[in-house]
């Protein structure tokens, strides 16, 4: 008879199990707890890849020459919000863009906020959003480039007004190729997150309990991929990468590799929560570092708020992310509006050859660092073995 | 014996002796006939070709760009559009992603558009299924069909059929939702040898795991090459950087380099062909079948199956064919002497003058 189905032998394991079912329960606790923390260790965990064919990482050379007018762009943009402390310069944003021949619109949204006085009052909020249509495709399909529009008097790390001069440069470049197959939306939106919602419940026609949108005057074809910049008018020295969504989500895997590639053909350093990869990843230094990125990643998921407007795109099965230009206190290479505007166009070229939605790679994973996963299965039997230690506490 | 009697044994006797002696020369002054004859030995008397691309999407670009060579080099070879039946599964020339419309490369220096304005494409797009292809090489397709889909051979076609794309173990895929297996592909060949549709067939293929493809075949006068065996993968290239697309194969761009080198009248054979693209060009091994091949490749010409050659050759001298028809009242002698053999060099024209 089988072990389990021998009713002797079932006996016996019942009873060894409540005999030691403290010990059991600590064991299995600790054990998997351990076993999780080990995950970060370098020859447990996988290297990254790319799933989906069609990408063609950084094949293409990039074309993007125009760095007087991003930085020109950048100059003006930074002397427009000198002149006021608290308003965005938003018509002279929406001019530019029109100014380039796009269709520039604006998206009125209203937010009643439900927490703080006035309880009845809503607070106005008002999106710039420009398409530029592909010429030889049919706008079944599209991309976003978005900016969150901060006030002048936000500190420098916050500040995204770099981010408008390099999409502006780019949308005066873009414009005159013949090579897209997907139209391109630019999105600028006011109160960060909160315009993104109210953006995105207008494209979609979805509701918000607390934003109130009006429906959007154009739009174009099913959005699939989604890149919002944070990068500061001045130089910086690193990219960051943000990735956690809302509740938790994440972006497909190969969005993030791509990023990862893009960024290491411009030679650009690229972090993961404002950390980057250690250099000695089998030794034990390397370890604890890669061991501190994942868990900061898993607190930014746990607290269930996504880490920038990327965050937002999840929801309706759109892979984004968010790239931040960072400054730091060690002198390095710095970088500058015109490396992120050549950096984007590549990504650009790079998601416009994809003729579906992201789907090969994984949904479910974390980072220790840039160039290696943890995926689901990989964490999941840790995480089984830690309930495993409850349901024995229960059932025996 | 009288003097006489004896004398005229002696001149018998030296006039047989005579005539042994120049016998062999009386043979030899036929060869300029004989070498005609060798001519016919390779039994063909018109070519076609089938190249074939299955793959569709952006990123197979190189699947397009190998197929339209090889049908720019058998154009180029002398085989008429009219016998050439070319399938194409996805217009990369016109494609949204492609910067530069309107054309296909099959190189970084973009300096051969081979896609061109006079390419005839019979089968394009969703048109290249398994069912279509094995119909075209069994001929069994609807009466309505236009003639220029038709694979219109005889007993005495050569026959050349192409194809790349994505492949592995024993299949070959088709588009995006299926595939061809090498037990039916073999099976068409045999239906095409008992309707005598082929008198010789020379089979590439150029994907992954190539070799599969032939290992089934049972049907005579076969000859096949792959470009890796079982259990290797065909690699690309290069990549062309301002198109972001690999865009030629290993495989291909080398038989290219070498039917590049060949003109109509060449001679090179169907042996040296099989050893172009060793392993350290190719990376993967290239595999050959030539069991079922009746000849030996070395003694085939590379026209006899890539070109469309007729056999022509120019003699400089005259021969004097037996004067069958012509009775001595319309020609005597001096109205129908011999006409002077003209001291010109001749030469053999291009069939189809190319842009070098």
């Amino acid at each position: 008879m089988g072990l389990l189905t021998d009713p002797k032998q079932r006996q016996k394991i019942i009873l060894a199990i409540t005999k030691y079912n403290q010990l059991l329960c600590v064991l299995c606790y600790v054990g998997g707890f351990l076993w999780f923390l080990a995950l970060a260790y370098q020859p447990l965990n996988a290297s990254t890849y790319f799933s989906e064919n069609a990408l063609l990482p950084g094949l293409v050379d990039y074309q993007f020459y125009a760095d007087s007018d991003v930085i020109s762009y950048n100059d003006q943009l930074t002397a427009e919000m000198k002149k006021s402390d608290k308003k965005v310069p938003k018509d002279w944003i929406f001019r530019k863009f029109q100014d380039l021949g796009l269709d520039t619109y604006y998206h009125n949204f209203s937010l009643n906020y439900p927490f703080g006085m006035p309880k009845d009052k809503s607070i106005p909020g008002q999106n710039i959003y420009a398409i530029l249509r592909a010429k030889r495709a049919a706008s079944t399909e599209a991309v976003v480039m978005s900016v969150p529009l901060r006030l002048p008097s936000v500190t420098s790390d916050e500040q995204t007004s770099g981010g408008i001069a390099v999409m502006l440069a780019l949308a005066k470049h873009f414009r005159k190729q013949t090579y897209w197959a997907k139209d391109i939306l630019f999105v600028l939106t006011e109160y960060d997150e909160i315009g993104m919602q109210a953006w995105l419940d207008g494209y979609h026609q979805t509701r918000s309990e607390y934003i109130h949108s009006e429906n959007l005057p154009a739009t174009s074809g099913s959005i699939q991929a989604a890149i919002n910049l944070e990068i500061p008018s001045e130089k910086f020295h690193s990219y960051n990468l943000k990735l956690e969504g809302l509740n938790g989500q994440l972006p497909n895997l190969d969005l993030s590799n791509l990023l990862v590639r893009i960024c290491g053909k411009e030679q650009a350093k690229v972090t993961l929560n404002k950390r980057s990869d250690a250099p000695n990843l089998d030794e034990f230094e390397g370890f604890q570092h890669s061991l501190i990125t994942m868990l900061h990643m898993m607190w930014n998921q746990a607290s269930g708020t996504p880490t920038g407007n990327h965050g937002l795109f999840h929801r309706y099965h759109i892979e984004a992310l968010t790239l931040q230009g960072v400054k730091e206190t060690r002198t390095r290479r710095s970088f500058g509006v015109e490396n992120t505007a050549r950096l984007v166009e590549g990504v650009f070229r790079s998601l416009n050859n994809l003729l579906e939605r992201f789907h090969q790679s994984f949904f479910f994973y974390i980072l220790p660092s840039t160039r290696r996963y943890v995926s689901i299965g990989l964490y999941m039997p840790p995480f089984g073995v830690m309930i495993a230690a409850s349901l024995i506490k229960i059932s025996f | 014996m009288s003097a006489p009697m004896i004398y005229q044994k002696i001149t018998k006797m030296i006039v047989i002796l005579l005539i042994f002696l120049c016998a062999p020369w009386l043979v030899l002054s036929n060869t300029s006939e004989e070498e005609i004859g060798e001519f016919f030995k390779s039994g063909h008397t018109n070519n076609w070709a089938v190249l074939v691309d299955t793959s569709r999407f952006w990123f197979n670009y190189r699947h397009v760009a190998n197929v339209l060579s090889i049908y720019r080099s058998v154009k180029r070879l002398g085989i008429p559009d009219s016998h050439i039946i070319l399938m194409v599964a996805d217009d990369m020339a016109c494609n949204p992603r492609n910067p530069r419309p309107a054309t296909v490369f099959n190189n970084a220096n973009q300096h051969i558009n081979v896609y061109g304005d006079d390419v005839e494409v019979d089968y394009r797009g969703y048109e290249v299924t398994v069912e279509n292809f094995i119909r075209v090489l069994t001929g069994r397709l609807p009466p309505s069909t236009p003639r220029s889909k038709h694979l219109l051979s005889d007993e005495r076609s050569n026959i050349l059929v192409y194809m790349t794309g994505h492949g592995g173990d024993g299949f070959l895929k088709f588009q995006d939702a299926e595939e061809v297996s090498n037990v039916e592909l073999a099976d068409a060949f045999e239906q095409m040898w008992q309707k005598r549709r082929y008198h010789e067939l020379f089979f590439m293929v150029d994907t992954c795991q190539a070799q599969s493809m032939f290992q089934r075949f049972y049907s005579p006068n076969i000859l096949a090459v792959a470009s890796s065996h079982v259990g290797e993968d065909s690699l690309s290239h290069h990549v062309d950087p301002a198109l972001g697309v690999y865009v030629i194969d290993r495989y291909t761009f080398y038989a290219l380099e070498f039917l590049e080198k060949a003109k109509p009248g060449s001679k090179k054979t169907m042996g040296q062909f099989l050893k172009v693209c060793p392993k350290y060009q190719c990376i993967s091994t290239v595999a050959v079948r030539t069991d079922l091949f009746q000849r030996d490749p070395n003694q085939v010409l590379l026209t006899d199956f890539f070109g469309s050659v007729r056999n022509v050759e120019i003699l400089l001298n005259t021969l004097a064919l037996p004067n069958i028809t012509l009775t001595s009242d319309t020609c005597s002698k001096s109205s129908c002497g011999n006409e002077e053999v003209s001291s010109r060099s001749l030469k053999y024209a291009d069939q189809f003058p190319m842009p070098v």
